[in-house]
């Protein structure tokens, strides 16, 4: 079912239980989200993605996260205003004493003007320049593993193996934590065969062909397992199974 | 085993059966074993009285009762004769003896275990004298001294589940109607109307709905819920199976501290009771209704008090809030629909129900009726649970039943609704405690903390007291609570060091701002009340601590010096031999001084000397 509502000033169009923020992204607004991500369940964490919304036969305009909050019909949105750029901005220098020297995070504050910080930057967390948005417990929980946690509360929230233990046992390696942290925080090192990250070491899984590494082996086991497939014994990177169809397609036997 | 109760007909001759067993006039010592009693040996006091009571056998039947909270702390141990209604005060072991000698075979009151009313210097013989109860209207605490909390056969001679066969007669609509009537708000906080959210959660569609009681009790000093779930769970139980009944609940569940192991048995103990007698279970009573409770423990987190996260807890999660745009009573517990109430108000649900809407609004105000009840601490004469009606004025409550401030002190501030509550100055004390006029004076119901504050506190102090609290208890979500408390309770903490200028009393503003209007749930937007309200009623004294660099209260160690006034000293080298650090020297009989290097500011010379002699400056 469609709804049609207003951002900034201009009638749209939009599916009924999209997000705001999906809607204004989608109407060309840049707003800033850090803890957002279209394919985990929402938090609302990092209060950047502030707008105002007024709903219809209310006189009253509030000022919300857009994050996790749906477009209903009539719905009138600002997505720009002194308010929610005074909140904004103030939100942004709480988060960048935790990670002062994120691209990401320096790149808003240019925006929103944050300069001189007036803040002490946090130097007693456990993960150094994590904005504790959750995204990689998230993320590892809609994959299946649930290999990491949100410890602790309030200023000494943290993220990591549960229980706050020094290594994750469920972890398989497959690094999407890696890759959905938005401030790059979470240490990941990889060698030519091994990589390590919170707190194990994994073998990594060779391309038999080119011997660029695919990913680790209890990813790949975890993953036949879950299929129901046995463990191949060939394995091949993305790039020469796309080789091999080609090389296929262009045989002069076919 | 009892047999189940057939019908409402089966529990009231069950009722009458225990009539004869339990006669009103029946002889009753009833020892307090709250909270606060226990922790000044309310139950060594109990055992020896039964003990005693049992050696008289047959030369008089008297009966030694331990029962729930019975409110007036301030006396503990307390000691409550029935029917007479005499209230011994302090009660030790050695007093017991006295007291079954001479009051009960002897008929003779003893004088000094009775409790002196300030005002008059009279002493008062009887509950209804003591300035502390005189000034209350005690609808659903009463009982709690006269029923012993383990026993269902107590609470239903009483009349108790009485509600429930008169509801059952009724019928859920009539039931719904008569709540909605009683114009019952929450007692948790929000003060929502009560009998709105049971219709909301009636009319949503589902087989399956939950009733939950909310006794995640997490207000620092507050103890009310604990003082009714320990002193008398069946109420609260009732209340609870009356709402199913309302709104075709089929499970309950008590969200219930760990750290209240007392409420957390009695409770327990109540629901089996409960359901052996078949007020619980398959066709209570005879009727269709089948509902059953079960109890869930806390682990201890403030945040879980929130009604999102609590859901979260109770289904085995991490206790953190979710911005809820669909109402709990559509789709709450494990997306059911469910109806989230506290403690306190459930136990007011069986009072509507039995005694009529039409009564129970004829108590307080238009807006917020009956009774609420007040845990009552901090600098005040009489420290304990108070139940007044809506509409009662702050004075009534702190200067009435509260006797007023300790030791000749001048009344400073009164914070009410718990640690995000605001604190309210002299000039206020003639508001009337309801819901919205507390809101509307910068403060709030809340679950009915009431910390009183004489003229040494400092309000800056405690506004950073209780930012600590609440920064600590943040789940951490949003950043705007997480950091953002974190970081105005340092800001405080400047301004209490001596380093803190008028900017940063701006920065305070600027950053409660953004926490008030930017955070999820309500820990994180009232979570400033305590900084907002103590800078919008008490902004000279931030001014001292920044302009001046001094605490008028004399509170903040790095703003003040102890020293002696020469004049008054007589040398008696009490202060000096007390002294931590060796600090205060002097020769005897001569004025002493304070090495200012070494004293701590620990303020124990004041303490001990007795002719006031040392300046706090």
């Amino acid at each position: 079912m469609n709804v049609e509502l207003i951002v900034d000033d201009v009638q749209v169009t939009a599916e009924a239980g999209e997000s705001v923020l999906d809607v204004a992204r989608h109407a060309g607004r840049d707003i800033p989200a850090l803890c957002h991500h279209e394919a985990v369940p929402t938090i609302a964490s990092c209060r950047l993605c502030l707008m105002e919304v007024r709903r219809p036969g209310r006189d009253w305009v509030q000022l919300t996260t857009s994050c996790d909050y749906p477009v209903s019909a009539g719905l009138v949105v600002v997505t720009d205003s002194a308010r929610i750029r005074k909140h904004r901005a103030m939100n942004l220098e709480l988060l960048l004493r935790r990670a002062p020297d994120a691209p990401v995070l320096r790149q808003l504050a240019a925006q929103l003007d944050v300069t001189e910080p007036r803040f002490a930057p946090v130097t007693d967390a456990p993960l150094p320049d994590c904005i504790l948005c959750e995204l990689c417990v998230r993320v590892c929980s809609a994959l299946g593993y649930n290999a990491l946690a949100a410890i602790g509360r309030g200023a000494h929230k943290s993220v990591g193996p549960p229980f706050g233990q020094m290594e994750a046992p469920d972890c398989v390696g497959c690094g999407s934590c890696y890759e959905a942290c938005p401030t790059a925080c979470i240490p990941m090192e990889d060698t030519a065969t091994t990589r390590a990250i919170w707190g194990r070491t994994f073998e990594l899984l060779a391309c038999e062909r080119c011997g660029r590494p695919i990913t680790t082996e209890a990813h790949a086991a975890t993953m036949a397992a879950k299929a129901d497939l046995p463990v191949k014994s060939d394995h091949l990177c993305d790039v020469c199974k796309r080789r091999i169809v080609s090389e296929r397609l262009a045989s002069p036997g076919r | 085993m009892t047999a189940k109760l057939a019908d409402p007909g089966a529990l009231a001759r069950y009722r009458d059966a225990l009539g004869d067993l339990r006669s009103p006039r029946q002889e009753v010592i009833a020892v307090c074993v709250g909270t606060g009693c226990r922790a000044n040996g309310a139950i060594a006091v109990y055992e020896a009285l039964r003990a005693k009571v049992e050696a008289l056998g047959a030369v008089r039947e008297v009966e030694a009762r331990a029962t729930g909270c019975q409110g007036f702390c301030q006396g503990g141990p307390l000691l409550l004769l029935v029917p007479e209604g005499i209230v011994y005060e302090h009660v030790r072991i050695e007093d017991v003896s006295e007291i079954v000698e001479k009051t009960v075979l002897g008929g003779e009151i003893v004088e000094r275990l009775l409790c002196v009313d300030s005002a008059t210097n009279l002493q008062c013989r009887r509950d209804e004298e003591i300035p502390f109860y005189r000034h209350q209207q005690r609808l659903l605490l009463r009982d709690n001294g006269l029923l012993d909390p383990t026993s269902i056969d107590d609470y239903i001679a009483l009349g108790g589940y009485s509600a429930l066969s008169r509801a059952l007669e009724m019928g859920p609509v009539a039931v719904l109607e008569e709540v909605k009537r009683s114009g019952l708000r929450g007692r948790g906080g929000a003060g929502f109307p009560t009998g709105r959210k049971w219709e909301a959660c009636r009319n949503a569609s589902g087989d399956l709905k939950y009733v939950v009681c909310n006794a995640d009790e997490g207000d620092p000093g507050a103890f009310m819920d604990d003082a009714l779930l320990e002193g008398n769970p069946h109420s609260v139980l009732e209340g609870m199976i009356i709402g199913a009944l309302a709104m075709g609940a089929r499970e309950g569940h008590v969200y219930v501290r760990q750290e209240y192991p007392v409420a957390v048995e009695r409770i327990t103990r109540a629901i089996s009771q409960a359901r052996e007698l078949g007020l619980l279970g398959e066709a209570i009573l005879g009727s269709e209704l089948y509902f059953d409770v079960q109890v869930s423990r806390g682990g201890g987190a403030f945040v879980c008090g929130e009604a999102s996260a609590m859901m979260a807890s109770l289904e085995g999660r991490r206790g953190v809030p979710r911005r809820r745009l669909i109402h709990l009573s559509e789709r709450g517990l494990w997306g059911r629909p469910t109806n989230l109430n506290n403690v306190e108000t459930w136990a007011n649900v069986p009072h509507i129900v039995l005694k009529g809407s039409g009564w129970f609004s004829s108590i307080g105000t238009e807006g917020s009726t009956g009774t609420k009840i007040f845990s009552l601490v901090g600098k005040v004469s009489n420290t304990g649970l108070v139940e007044v009606p809506m509409g009662t004025t702050l004075r009534e409550i702190v200067f009435g039943a509260g006797g007023g401030i300790p030791d000749g002190k001048a009344f400073k501030a009164v914070q009410t609704g718990g640690p995000s509550g605001g604190c309210l100055p002299a000039d206020r004390l003639d508001v009337p405690v309801d819901f919205d006029t507390l809101e509307a004076e910068g403060s709030m119901m809340g679950s009915g903390g009431m910390i009183v504050m004489d003229e040494d506190t400092c309000m800056v102090d405690v506004a950073k007291y209780f930012l600590r609290f609440l920064a600590s208890e943040s789940c951490g979500n949003c950043t705007s609570c997480r950091d953002g408390l974190a970081l105005l309770h340092d800001l405080l903490g400047d301004i209490t060091e001596g380093s803190g200028t008028r900017q940063t009393i701006a920065l305070v503003e600027e950053l409660a701002d953004t926490v008030e209007a930017t955070s999820l749930c309500a820990l994180g937007t009232s979570a400033v009340n305590p900084v907002l309200s103590t800078l919008r009623y008490f902004r000279d004294e931030y001014l001292a601590h920044v302009d001046e660099k001094r605490c008028p209260a004399g509170v903040c160690k790095a703003l003040i010096t102890f020293s002696i006034d020469a004049e008054r000293c007589n040398g008696c080298t009490l202060c000096a031999a007390r002294c931590p650090q060796d600090a205060v020297i002097g020769e005897k009989k001569q004025p002493h001084t304070i090495t200012q290097g070494l004293c701590i500011k620990c303020g124990i010379c004041r303490d001990v000397c007795k002719r006031d002699a040392v300046l706090v400056q």
